[in-house]
């Protein structure tokens, strides 16, 4: 499967040029993705369609990143990141563009399915295996939690700066500069670009349909793919339905909006400390604590009296074990396999991530309609955290095999 | 053999050129330059908050969250 080979003799690009490359691709990526969603109550009105067109073309959208990731990172771990990013951010630009135009429905499909497509060229699971090949193994993790940071910052950073650029130049306008902002990425994709080259002094020349084979018989990239569906569970319950559970509580508004920023700064911190702590303890095992800490939290919610304060407190201690998951998941997914396939591999994870958020939100609402408390949610996701803590204990934190062999 | 030891030369050479570090005054750039638009946008959340998850409200049902 392997062949011994010299070390590629083109010079590669430092890893922080490529860090901070990718870093600002991801952020711009993320930020972008994220408030689509503002564009709803303007666009509503201003096209006189319902509402349905518009979320149904946010959630095709994110179907297509989430399946689209798989087939990004296949063409970026063969022919490099670079070209992956640029056809991404080709497909952004062309989206908000029949965004901005859209004069029905459809339109906005077209652009969900064209902005879903950019997303999963210039977000982090097709970069994750440009910036994990340029990083030394004991590196890794950190280098991709700084993606991982970057791609919060982008997240937090955009809503309030998009929300009072629409307030000042109006959607339309906002939407055009937003797609000149996109252009932004165009060089930035420049030192990602470029066939994945010889590491540390061997080629993996495994094919596409070897790495696959050997994936779906890895019972511990299985159980990674299982725990991942969790985090996107929690992730996208907590951060959408918690301004409701605040309202339903009798609390002011202004306590989502402080819970929901202590939440994005605690990610920045907590996605830090995951890709620091991969030197002192597995990774598996920090997954372990990461979704064990978040029982806590849901139980808190669930148990302590609701104040503002605790719910602000909790939502900071969540934040902490908010997307701190990603360097951990995404460096394990090349400690089994090496990274020859990694952004592909991690985009299967991935998948799983994006069901998980549906599967959440699905259930949050349907339960909440049935009951009228999102006491059964809270349960739910004890139980699920509690899941994905035990399948994560067991995974055999080691290369398979074949790289065992060769190095 | 010799060829051998010119690879792992070049190997750990190549190595060392790509993990050398960000040159301080552009960390220090970047750091402030990203503490900046943070900051701006914690400022931001603070007074203008209520409006964004209001705005936001309509929508969050049903789209997905990363």
């Amino acid at each position: 499967m392997q062949k011994h080979v010299s070390p590629a003799i083109t010079p590669t690009q430092p890893l922080w040029v490529v860090i901070v490359s990718a870093g600002i691709i991801c952020g711009i990526a993320m930020g972008l993705r994220q408030v689509m969603g503002l564009y709803l109550p303007p666009m509503t009105t201003e096209l006189g369609i319902g509402r349905e067109p518009f979320s149904t073309a946010m959630a095709i959208a994110n179907l297509t990143w989430g399946i689209g990731a798989v087939f990004a990172g296949m063409v970026a771990d063969r022919y490099g990141a670079g070209r992956v990013v640029v056809s991404g951010v080709l497909a952004t630009m062309a989206g908000m563009y029949v965004m901005y135009a859209a004069r029905s429905g459809l339109d906005l499909m077209l652009s969900g399915i064209l902005l879903g497509i950019g997303v999963s060229g210039t977000g982090i699971t097709s970069l994750v295996g440009a910036v994990g090949r340029a990083a030394p193994p004991d590196k890794r993790t950190s280098a991709i939690a700084s993606l991982g940071m970057a791609g919060g910052i982008g997240g937090f950073v955009a809503f309030p700066y998009t929300h009072l650029l629409m307030d000042a130049a109006g959607w339309q306008l906002s939407l055009l500069l937003l797609t000149l902002t996109t252009g932004i990425m165009l060089p930035l994709a420049w030192p990602l670009s470029g066939k994945p080259s010889a590491a540390a002094g061997f080629v993996d020349t495994q094919t596409l349909g070897g790495a696959i084979r050997e994936a779906f018989t890895h019972p511990s990239y299985l159980l990674l793919v299982a725990g991942f569906f969790v985090c996107g569970f929690h992730v996208a319950f907590y951060g959408v339905h918690l301004p409701a559970f605040v309202a339903d509580k009798g609390l002011d508004g202004s306590v989502a909006v402080i819970a929901l920023t202590m939440v994005g700064l605690g990610n920045l911190v907590g996605t830090y400390l995951a890709g620091q702590s991969a030197r002192f303890i597995e990774k598996r095992r920090g997954l372990s604590l990461i979704y064990f800490g978040r029982c806590f939290i849901f139980l808190g919610l669930l148990t302590l009296p609701i104040t503002a304060l605790t719910i602000i407190v909790l939502s900071a201690l969540l934040g902490l074990f908010w997307l701190s998951t990603v360097p951990l998941t995404s460096s394990l997914v090349a400690t089994f396999f090496g990274t020859r396939w990694m952004s592909m591999l991690f985009g299967v994870v991935f998948l799983s991530h994006q069901v998980g958020s549906f599967t959440g939100l699905w259930l949050a609402g349907t339960l909440y309609d049935l009951t009228k408390s999102y006491d059964m949610m809270w349960w739910i996701s004890i139980a699920l955290g509690l899941f994905a803590a035990a399948v994560h204990w067991p995974i055999q934190e080691r290369p398979v095999p074949r790289l065992a062999a060769a190095t | 053999m010799a060829q051998q030891s010119q690879t792992i030369a070049g190997a750990v050479a190549q190595r060392q050129a790509r993990t050398e570090r960000m040159p301080r005054v552009l960390r220090t750039a970047l750091l402030a330059g990203l503490g900046a638009v943070v900051a701006g946008a914690v400022y931001l959340l603070a007074v203008r908050g209520e409006a964004l998850i209001l705005d936001l409200g309509a929508v969050s049902q049903r789209i997905f969250c990363f």
